[in-house]
């Protein structure tokens, strides 16, 4: 049940009418019934287990935590709970990732397929109600996070349904404890959550499912197409990817705050970044947390990390040796980050390693791009520097994105070397760009509303726009909202006859 | 929330659903059949005197300003192309609403098709139910058409299907249809100078009578009990038609049923010399439909049939009914160039081709 149809509407309408007419102290209680409907009604109802399970795995880890301060105890739950959630999201989403690894090496040797690969189904959002949960034990093993004792709170925790599909990761020790709390109704919080829902719809139906158009007429037929055709697609899928990604977030985001739960934000803005670390410091924030604290850094902590850290520092100096050890946990990292989108190369390598090469270069041929700037007697904080990088990094965040949509990534790294030979960019001026799935009128709408979302994400940098609208008069501020829900309702792709694109993160 | 809070929030969602229902009806598919519709809903209350329900076999076959100008009563069609029998009903009482008619004529062809064909098709469906204005009556005729429960909202809610139209509403036929109410020209007849000849045959001496499908059985059967019940004159017509053996043993065996209920019935098929129908020029589809020139005949037969048999008062001196004057003069201009264009055709021999699909 996808967050933009209507029968999904028709139930958060349902349970937001019953949130608010039932006593506050019970709640939290219907909206853990609510979301196991969510997930019962969203496909295959047997799979509601998967999260069930893992939360009963994770409530029976953090009480033995919570009952004994023996570390020896309790780092056995915590490796217990890590086992066996990791082992579960591995075998439903990483297993042929490892048999088709084995098989292609086997090809490439003269064997056929030496292993069979396995077809599971798939639970909703398992990476997303891992992670939080993981990251809630992990806390709890910390003892900078309660353990819950309630094992159903736990499951709303795990199973909350505006954030089952494609997130946030939540963190329970600082969203947890508002999921319990009585929240009575207040009109301007639940008005401005639904206009956030309706900014997510603009995005995702107005602006993704047209951008989806364009993308697929030359990903699906990537033999076809050459040079700035390439690059035309793939721009117009970074801004799919991120209207279909932040706009599920606006729309979770948003019916949470009508529910009262403030969850965390996902995105910032990614594509103003100027360097590849500020674009993941803003893209996916919830993952990039999540793996800081519970990848990264215990990573760093590792007594086999600390003593290849001196090893470094007494062969290659202090400095060197410091990076050389943050490289290779970076490594890790990323490679986890790319394994999280999907067991496949060319998620590892679109979403995780290209992005630690381009941090890794970055970080090595910084002094040398600050000589050439101090040689150019350039300001680094020049209006036009600024541009550059921001262009400079869109352009590489979009080699990732060609990995990342390609149909694998033989055919990847075909368009990009397809991408290299730009002498057709006269398709940009000969009517030739109308022939990619997107007419003249359909083309000038599609970046009319990427002006729009362009405009509103600037305003936003200074103060929340819906605090501005507020503010002004009752008609101007019914006539923006009225424009807004109509421009969606008219220039939208959905209904009969039109097979919308999933959240693509949904699949994650 | 506070009272103010509350009558804000209401009224913001009553603005939306207002906007929304006109949107929804500028959005609806323009075309032939939209038209009729709107220009039912716009004709003044208790002024048709007539309402003909049926499929294709209306809207070109009768001409309602014909019937005005030279018999003095108001005809206006509900039609739709391929309109499921099951439709009847919910029609006659969508008429009921604003109109008080004296006679309601059923046109029978699609009672001998079977349901299952005509409902695997959504465009037979929606034809009715996407021309109605919003109400209960269309939300129970959408109960009754479209059987699959998960699609019904898409029907219910038709904006789903029809945003996509948004490029036509800068066409005024469009935006004009805000309150889904405009006065058709030809008040629903569709006129057409198309010539593509049929080979029609006389079957009105076959008496032997042959089932129809027994779904559309049970339809005529539930239209007559409902018209019983409420006490409405009916008749049910066949409009003239290149037809087989079994198609007319079909008619004889639904005017077998239709007779059990005390309603009256007319096969057009069975008289041709009187028609003076000329299936070499008559008809635009090769003898499904009629043009121009068979609807003058077909239209001046029925004017006569029913002035000779129902108590229609001429009503051409009531100045209410200028409308009506005005689509019977702009009637003649039309069917004037029209039967010229026929005429050569037929004189040239140079016919219409059909088109595939049609």
């Amino acid at each position: 049940m996808s967050f933009t149809s209507f029968y999904f509407l028709c139930f958060y309408a349902c349970v937001l009418i019953i949130y608010y007419l039932i006593p506050a102290k019970l709640q939290w209680i219907f909206l853990l019934v609510s979301s196991a409907a969510y997930y019962l009604l969203s496909g295959n109802g047997i799979l509601i287990l998967y999260p069930v399970v893992a939360c009963l795995v994770a409530y029976a880890g953090i009480c033995v935590m919570g009952r004994t301060a023996d570390v020896k105890k309790r780092r056995l739950a915590l490796v217990g709970v890590v086992v066996l959630l990791i082992g579960c999201l591995f075998l439903l989403k990483y297993i042929n990732f490892g048999i088709n690894t084995v098989n292609g090496i086997a090809g490439l040797l003269g064997f056929g397929d030496i292993i069979t690969g396995f077809h599971f189904m798939i639970p909703l959002g398992i990476s997303f109600y891992t992670f939080s949960i993981l990251g809630y034990v992990i806390d709890v093993y910390n003892q900078i996070a309660q353990p819950q004792k309630n094992f159903f709170k736990m499951a709303l925790y795990g199973m909350y349904f505006p954030v089952i599909l494609s997130g946030p990761i939540i963190r329970y020790r600082e969203d947890g404890e508002q999921f319990f709390q009585p929240h009575p109704f207040e009109y301007k919080r639940v008005v401005f959550g639904m206009q956030r829902m309706l900014w997510g719809f603009f995005k995702t139906l107005v602006i993704s499912e047209r951008m989806n158009l364009v993308v697929n007429t030359v990903y699906d037929n990537y033999a076809n197409y050459t040079g700035v055709y390439i690059w035309v697609a793939t721009i117009c899928y970074a801004f799919q990817l991120y209207t279909n990604f932040s706009g599920g977030m606006d729309i979770a985001l948003g019916m949470s705050q009508t529910f009262g739960i403030k969850l965390p934000e996902n995105f910032e803005t990614p594509f103003f970044a100027k360097t590849i670390s500020e674009y993941w410091r803003r893209w996916h924030i919830t993952l990039g947390v999540w793996m800081k604290e519970y990848v990264f850094y215990p990573l760093l902590r590792t007594h086999a990390f600390s003593e290849l850290g001196k090893r470094c520092r007494e062969k290659l100096g202090k400095k060197r040796g410091k990076q050389v050890t943050t490289f290779i946990a970076m490594f890790i990292l990323w490679f986890t980050v790319g394994i999280w989108h999907g067991g496949d190369w060319k998620f590892v390598i679109g979403s995780g390693l290209l992005h630690w090469f381009y941090i890794v270069m970055g970080e090595l041929l910084n002094p040398v791009y600050g000589r050439i700037m101090r040689k150019c007697h350039m300001n680094g904080d020049n209006g036009w520097v600024n541009g550059w990088r921001i262009v400079r990094t869109f352009l590489l965040v979009n080699i990732g994105f060609v990995f990342f949509r390609a149909d694998s990534t033989i055919a990847a790294c075909r368009m990009l070397a397809g991408a290299i030979h730009v002498g057709n960019i006269g398709m940009l001026f000969d009517g030739s760009l109308f022939s990619m799935g997107l007419d003249l009128i359909e083309f000038t709408i599609a970046i009319a509303s990427l002006f729009i979302l362009l405009t509103v994400s600037i305003l936003q940098q200074k103060e929340d726009v819906r605090e501005r609208i507020a503010r002004k008069n009752i008609v101007v501020r019914w006539i923006i909202w009225y424009a807004l829900l109509f421009y969606v309702i008219l220039l939208g792709y959905y209904g009969p006859g039109y097979s919308a694109a999933e959240f693509i993160y949904q699949g994650f | 929330m506070n009272k103010k809070q509350a009558v804000k929030a209401i009224l913001f969602a009553v603005i939306f659903l207002f906007l929304l229902q006109s949107l929804t009806y500028m959005l609806r598919t323009n075309g032939d059949i939209k038209e009729i519709f709107i220009g039912f809903y716009a004709e003044p209350k208790d002024t048709i005197d007539v309402v003909m329900i049926g499929s294709s076999p209306v809207y070109p076959f009768y001409a309602a300003p014909k019937l005005w100008g030279e018999y003095g009563f108001t005809m206006y069609p509900l039609a739709s192309n391929v309109q499921r029998p099951k439709a009847a009903v919910y029609l006659v009482e969508e008429a009921l609403k604003t109109q008080s008619p004296e006679l309601f004529v059923f046109e029978l062809r699609m009672y001998t098709y079977e349901e299952g064909a005509m409902a695997d098709n959504m465009a037979y469906a929606r034809g009715v139910t996407d021309n109605l204005k919003y109400s209960w009556n269309r939300i129970r005729l959408i109960n009754s058409l479209v059987p699959e429960i998960s699609e019904r909202y898409t029907y219910y809610f038709d904006i789903f299907k029809y945003h996509s139209n948004w490029k036509t509403l800068i066409l005024p036929d469009q935006y004009t249809a805000f309150w889904y109410e405009r006065l058709h020209p030809l008040k629903g007849y569709v006129m057409h100078d198309e010539v593509i000849p049929g080979d029609g045959a006389d079957y009105s001496a076959v008496s032997e009578q042959m089932a129809i499908p027994k779904e559309q059985e049970e339809n005529l059967r539930a239209l007559l009990v409902y018209l019983q019940e409420k006490d409405l004159n009916a008749l049910f017509i066949v409009s003239p038609m290149v037809l087989d053996e079994d198609m007319q043993k079909k008619f004889n065996y639904m005017e077998n049923i239709i007779a059990s209920y005390g309603y009256d019935y007319l096969n057009l098929n069975n008289y041709y010399d009187e028609l003076g129908i000329d299936f070499a020029m008559d008809y635009y589809d090769g003898g499904s439909h009629v043009n121009a020139s068979g609807s003058e005949k077909c239209t001046a037969f029925l004017g006569n049939y029913l002035t000779e048999h129902y108590e229609l008062t001429d009503k051409r001196s009531d100045e209410k009914y200028s409308t009506w004057n005005e689509a019977y003069i702009y009637w003649q201009e039309c069917q004037e160039a029209a039967l010229e264009m026929i005429n050569n055709k037929v004189t040239s021999g140079e016919y219409d081709t059909m088109v595939e699909g049609e």
